[in-house]
């Protein structure tokens, strides 16, 4: 799914106004994506409204994909996440008290039984160089994608000092590189 | 681009991606970016690695309703003429019109120095200014005979806080570029033109944004990085 090529078809057909092809593309991504905005908001109703206003937009936007710079889910996946996030800000929707942050930091990656056979290679990737990072360090970085806190949000709700959450996303993005990149 | 350079980019690209900067560091990451394409493909690398974390998530098909809705707003949306909305705003309708643009520029140029006497109305200049990558921002227009420039926000522009986009003119040589001040952030703006921007319109390199502090760069001259330049064609 992550890699299908059938999704940039998909998208370039959208862009011309082809709502069969539009169709398609929700049909393919649209159970991946709901799952993601869950993740993020923790509310189905939540989540059925950020997946519609994100297609709207993936509808009014789809030219703007370029198929040389980036694949077509993570496109696709980045106006989902970044129509969750916003939703998260503007709205003061937070579904979790500091505590709940806190929480849910400490099992930032314990992800359950992950299923490394349907995993892409690249998620598979990402998976092993993040079992690389010290705790805090992946479980920073890890929650900060499910969350969108930025270092000060994160400092404040840990309860830590904001240089220690910068020195554990620092750490923690330069070994994921060089591990990514190895 | 040396690599201490490279790795910082990185580096902010990824915490960019995942919301980790508040806005005057976002603000300070704009403004650190001295290559354009290079940091759209940092962001890339990133949002392509960490949307591998949602691959450990298991699919849900969402009820029929939302779907419904999504189909229901498109239909009314191309009812109102949306579909030729967004072909308006993708980067594959202003890509050939730019070219086509260019091109009547050139044909203006030519059949205007043949001898069939002076056109009843002098021809508009135009500027489409955004990122080479992404529909044009701003549209920037020229009467010719009133001089006055007209620019605007093609949508909302989302700047840190603190932070404006101001107009200059490339008067082209040694000349320093003119401002022609803080663009607006939606909406448009017009104003007469100086006799110092009507030469430089005329004889110049075009024109370029620049990212300033809040209200324009204090110095006379663009202080941040450089972000959209172009070309004035006539119409």
């Amino acid at each position: 799914m992550h890699s299908n090529p059938q999704l940039v078809e998909f998208l370039e057909a959208t862009s011309r106004g082809d709502r069969v092809s539009f169709a398609k593309l929700y049909e393919q991504t649209a159970p991946h994506l709901f799952a993601l905005a869950q993740r993020i908001l923790k509310r189905k109703d939540w989540a059925e409204e950020a997946l519609q206003d994100s297609f709207l937009k993936i509808w009014k936007k789809a030219a703007d994909f370029d198929p040389q710079k980036g694949r077509a889910f993570s496109w696709i996946a980045t106006i989902v996440r970044n129509g969750c996030l916003d939703q998260l800000r503007k709205s003061s929707r937070e579904p979790l008290s500091p505590e709940g942050i806190k929480e849910e930091w400490h099992a930032a990656h314990q992800a359950g039984p992950l299923d490394l056979a349907a995993l892409s290679q690249s998620a598979k990737a990402l998976q092993d160089c993040l079992k690389e990072l010290s705790e805090e360090e992946r479980n920073t970085l890890v929650l900060a994608y499910w969350r969108g806190l930025t270092q000060s949000e994160m400092a404040q709700n840990l309860d830590r000092p904001l240089g220690t959450v910068k020195t554990w996303v620092r750490r923690g993005l330069e070994r994921l590189k060089g591990c990514l990149e190895r | 681009m040396n690599q201490e350079s490279a790795q910082e980019r990185s580096y902010l690209a990824a915490q960019w991606v995942l919301g980790l900067l508040d806005e005057s560091e976002r603000a300070q990451a704009l403004a650190a970016i001295d290559d354009q394409q290079e940091w759209r493909r940092a962001q890339t690398f990133w949002e392509d690695r960490f949307h591998g974390l949602t691959e450990g998530l298991k699919p849900e098909t969402p009820p029929n309703h939302v779907w419904n809705h999504i189909e229901r707003a498109v239909e009314s949306q191309d009812a109102e003429g949306g579909l030729w909305r967004h072909f308006f705003q993708s980067v594959r309708f202003w890509r050939p019109v730019a070219l086509m643009a260019t091109a009547a520029a050139l044909i203006l140029f030519f059949y205007a120095r043949a001898p069939v006497g002076p056109p009843a109305v002098a021809p508009t200049q135009v500027a489409m200014l955004g990122a080479s990558d992404q529909a044009p921002q701003f549209m920037v227009a020229v009467d010719p005979q009133s001089h006055r420039m007209t620019v605007k926000a093609m949508g909302k522009v989302d700047l840190p806080s603190g932070k404006s986009l101001e107009l200059w003119m490339l008067p082209g040589g040694d000349a320093p570029p003119l401002s022609c001040g803080v663009l607006p952030k939606e909406g448009k703006s017009s104003w007469e033109m100086k006799p110092k921007e009507i030469e430089a319109m005329k004889n110049g390199n075009g024109l370029a944004v620049s990212l300033e502090p809040e209200g324009g760069s204090a110095t006379g001259g663009p202080t941040g990085p450089v972000l959209y330049q172009a070309q004035f064609v006539t119409l």
